[in-house]
């Protein structure tokens, strides 16, 4: 596997993540997951071959799988929800956004409910907005791991996800990790998101990565 | 109640002058990780403690397996209390006296004991730190930990053991300079270590099994 471009230029998010913060996540820590994910399966053949999404679905009680199939596949997701804040329009339109009112009552309420979960993550993780068998879902994660590996009837499709780690945010935010929080919301890509919950979530099956 | 509760624990000064660990060690990055990060740990363990009149030392050793805002925070303000007093300008790079002989003792020579130190550092996944410290038999053990746990927390460490030494390695502590560049602020910071005060935390406390009182030795 080789790591994929960014879907913009590096400063396309620049509004909230200075092109420096994008390059660096991007080229040293979200490929750092790649090398070591190339270097584990190099190790472990059996999982040769294996798609990125399933790898991820597998993972639970193998540790390189959690921290590096996670941390790839979880950047990825990252990178493309987002966009730059003139190309997005806020706010799902379509089935995603009846469905979160249906849920939270409104879209602020669902906002509100995300933030509060990110602010109380300690250390590394990431607060998602995922569906199960029930539907939609706001979970935390710690390190690298993914409501896609939980198991059973506890899958959760993730289709957006805000990276917590002090690396995402720290050149321009420094120790304001809840100006971060608040500042995502201008970048997040509906239409992508709306996309990934129609035709992959909502049939409970995970974003091809 | 007429008056506030007076809050218990409260940041210290720094054991040395903000910019005198540069250029290993900006202003910048000591300011916001004394001033903000360290803060913010202390404020928000005098939220958790409340009215319970418990030390610094008790949370650490003992409350810390029953609450988990006083295991990260009674952490986060005890290690980095350690960290500072670890920290230093006029580093000599390694220590001498009772606790080299240890050292060398057991690893043969220093640059043994700083390479797998080293390891224990860069290859601590995600936040946390990595430690040295004096175990029950006397022995020197490096170990390395997840958040702010500390090896002195019964019931969530596996073997106690008193920490002397330790280097934070979670992303703010370094970012602003090296990014993700760990192994390089690694490296670096053995230019920067007081090794006059950890020699002394070892041979005072460490060796006689008694928790090193971080907050009471920074004043």
């Amino acid at each position: 596997m080789s790591l994929t471009d960014l879907p913009y230029p590096v400063d396309f998010l620049s509004e909230v993540l200075p092109e420096r913060i994008v390059q660096i996540h991007h080229d040293n820590h979200h490929k750092g997951y790649l090398t070591k994910l190339n270097e584990f399966i190099d190790k472990n053949m059996k999982y040769n071959a294996t798609y990125l999404k399933d790898l991820v679905k597998g993972a639970w009680g193998h540790v390189g799988l959690e921290r590096y199939a996670g941390g790839l596949y979880n950047h990825y997701l990252y990178w493309w929800t987002l966009t730059a804040s003139n190309c997005t329009n806020g706010a799902p339109i379509g089935k995603l956004l009846t469905d979160i009112i249906s849920k939270w009552g409104t879209f602020e309420v669902f906002q509100s409910r995300f933030d509060d979960l990110a602010k109380v993550t300690f250390g590394n993780g990431w607060t998602w907005l995922c569906v199960d068998k029930t539907g939609l879902q706001l979970l935390n994660s710690y390190y690298q791991l993914s409501p896609l590996m939980n198991t059973g009837d506890n899958i959760c499709y993730p289709v957006l996800g805000i990276d917590l780690w002090e690396h995402s945010y720290y050149l321009k935010y420094t120790s304001d990790r809840d100006a971060y929080i608040s500042d995502f919301w201008k970048i997040v890509d509906w239409d992508i998101v709306e996309y990934f919950y129609e035709k992959y979530a909502s049939e409970l099956t995970a974003v091809p990565f | 109640m007429l008056f506030r509760r007076f809050a218990k624990f409260t940041l210290p000064k720094l054991p040395f002058t903000d910019n005198s660990l540069e250029p290993i060690y900006d202003k910048k990055t000591i300011s916001f990780h004394w001033g903000k990060h360290h803060q913010t740990y202390v404020d928000k363990l005098n939220q958790a403690v409340g009215e319970n009149d418990y030390t610094l030392l008790d949370i650490i050793q003992n409350q810390s397996q029953n609450s988990l805002p006083l295991r990260n925070h009674g952490g986060g303000h005890y290690n980095h209390c350690l960290f500072w007093l670890c920290l230093g300008s006029n580093s000599s790079e390694q220590p001498s006296g009772k606790l080299l002989a240890h050292i060398q003792k057991q690893w043969g020579d220093f640059s043994k004991f700083k390479n797998e130190f080293n390891q224990a550092a860069i290859n601590t996944f995600g936040s946390g730190w990595a430690w040295l410290s004096v175990n029950p038999e006397g022995k020197l053990v490096i170990s390395s930990s997840q958040n702010q746990d500390n090896p002195l927390m019964k019931g969530i460490f596996k073997a106690n053991a008193v920490p002397f030494f330790t280097i934070d390695v979670w992303e703010h502590a370094y970012y602003l300079q090296y990014q993700n560049k760990r192994p390089e602020f690694v490296d670096k910071f053995w230019k920067v270590v007081n090794w006059k005060q950890v020699e002394d935390m070892y041979e005072k406390y460490a060796l006689q099994q008694r928790p090193v009182p971080v907050d009471k030795i920074l004043g």
